[in-house]
């Protein structure tokens, strides 16, 4: 679960926040653990595991841009290639 | 090699945490097992025990007259280690009296009713206890389906269901199971000289390994020859897994109305509470 909220945290050069509940419901466990990733895809914030916690964090906004700079992904990202690809791919099912 | 290594200190957590939740839920406080002397009945003793609290905890040994007397003993030694409950309720009587009735008996017949007849008692004191029945199957039995149904698989609860064999046998040994229950031979006890390994002819190690592949990693069986398991044993586990499903499912109703249970009526079980 943190591999996939970092990689998405650093491939989107975004702050990503994920809130996990605690306990079991029909049985099953939940671990809580909440995270904020920063958009370099440094964590931020880490609830503890298994307990109820009330978790802050301040979050830097201007921590985009200067991540962005670094690595502009999204600056260069051609959307209108991905849409074309994915209706492409979506088209040949 | 694969390595079935678990984390004891967070299993025992979560299962801990599983057994309160889930007993506390549906209003009740305490919870009653069959300890036999074997090692998972032993495991679910203890997780119990931590869990709710030894004095809510009824420990029933129900020994038929082949049972062995040592193992019996192990089962004392345990309920005097933790200070729960116990009760010993001999079922030779009601057995013989079923068995008797019977002159092709066989042991597999006679196995299962024994293993029914303590299902018996123990929802029977379950009433008396105002508790719920805990079950001890392992993950390899209920797999494989090495269990009597409505016998030793009848439970309002599985804590150590998720736990193959040789996964209980770390658990059991981070908790202080007595080394001598956890070093035993595996036997269901329903005849003498029976084991487990004996009967099924594999051994837990290889056995837990294969599963482990087949279900949690979900190998094909082709795959699993691949990785070195012989073929006829593949085979074999995967028949006795698919005849046996029955047995960890609810039985299907035939559906005629608009909302059938099991089908479209789906709530989970713990609805409301």
């Amino acid at each position: 679960m943190e591999h996939t909220n970092r990689a998405y945290a650093s491939l989107f050069t975004n702050f990503v926040a994920h809130a996990n509940r605690v306990g079991y419901e029909d049985g099953l466990n939940f671990w809580g653990g909440s995270t904020i990733f920063d958009p370099n895809g440094d964590p931020v914030v880490r609830a503890p595991d298994f307990e109820e916690a009330m978790t802050f964090a301040e979050i830097d906004l201007n921590q985009l841009h200067r991540s962005r700079s670094r690595l502009p992904l999204l600056r260069d990202e051609r959307t209108n290639l991905v849409l074309h690809e994915l209706e492409r791919i979506l088209g040949e099912k | 090699m694969i390595d079935l290594t678990i984390n004891t200190k967070l299993a025992e957590k979560i299962l801990t945490g599983f057994i309160h939740t889930e007993v506390t839920r549906t209003g009740f406080k305490k919870a009653l097992l069959g300890v036999s002397g074997g090692i998972d009945s032993a495991l679910s003793l203890y997780l119990s025990a931590k869990a709710l609290g030894p004095e809510n905890i009824l420990a029933l040994r129900m020994p038929y007259k082949t049972s062995s007397p040592d193992t019996l003993e192990d089962a004392q030694t345990m309920i005097d280690d933790l200070g729960v409950q116990s009760r010993t309720i001999d079922i030779t009587a009601m057995v013989d009296a079923f068995i008797n009735q019977h002159e092709d008996m066989d042991k597999k017949r006679a196995g299962n009713i024994m293993a029914r007849m303590r299902m018996i008692v123990l929802f029977d004191q379950s009433a008396v206890f105002n508790g719920l029945v805990m079950g001890t199957s392992n993950k390899t039995e209920l797999l494989l389906g090495y269990s009597t149904i409505y016998g030793d698989s009848a439970a309002a609860l599985q804590p150590i269901g998720n736990l193959y064999k040789t996964q209980v046998r770390q658990l059991a040994q981070a908790l202080g199971v007595p080394e001598k229950v956890i070093k035993k031979t595996p036997s269901a006890d329903l005849w003498q000289g029976q084991t487990d390994e004996g009967e099924l002819g594999f051994t837990y190690e290889e056995v837990d390994q294969l599963l482990y592949l087949l279900v949690d990693q979900r190998y094909k069986p082709e795959a699993c020859v691949d990785e070195g398991f012989d073929k006829g044993f593949v085979e074999r586990v995967m028949r006795m897994m698919r005849q046996n499903h029955f047995k960890r499912v609810m039985p299907p109703i035939a559906k005629l109305s608009q909302r059938t249970i099991g089908y479209d009526f789906l709530y989970p079980r713990d609805w409301g509470t």
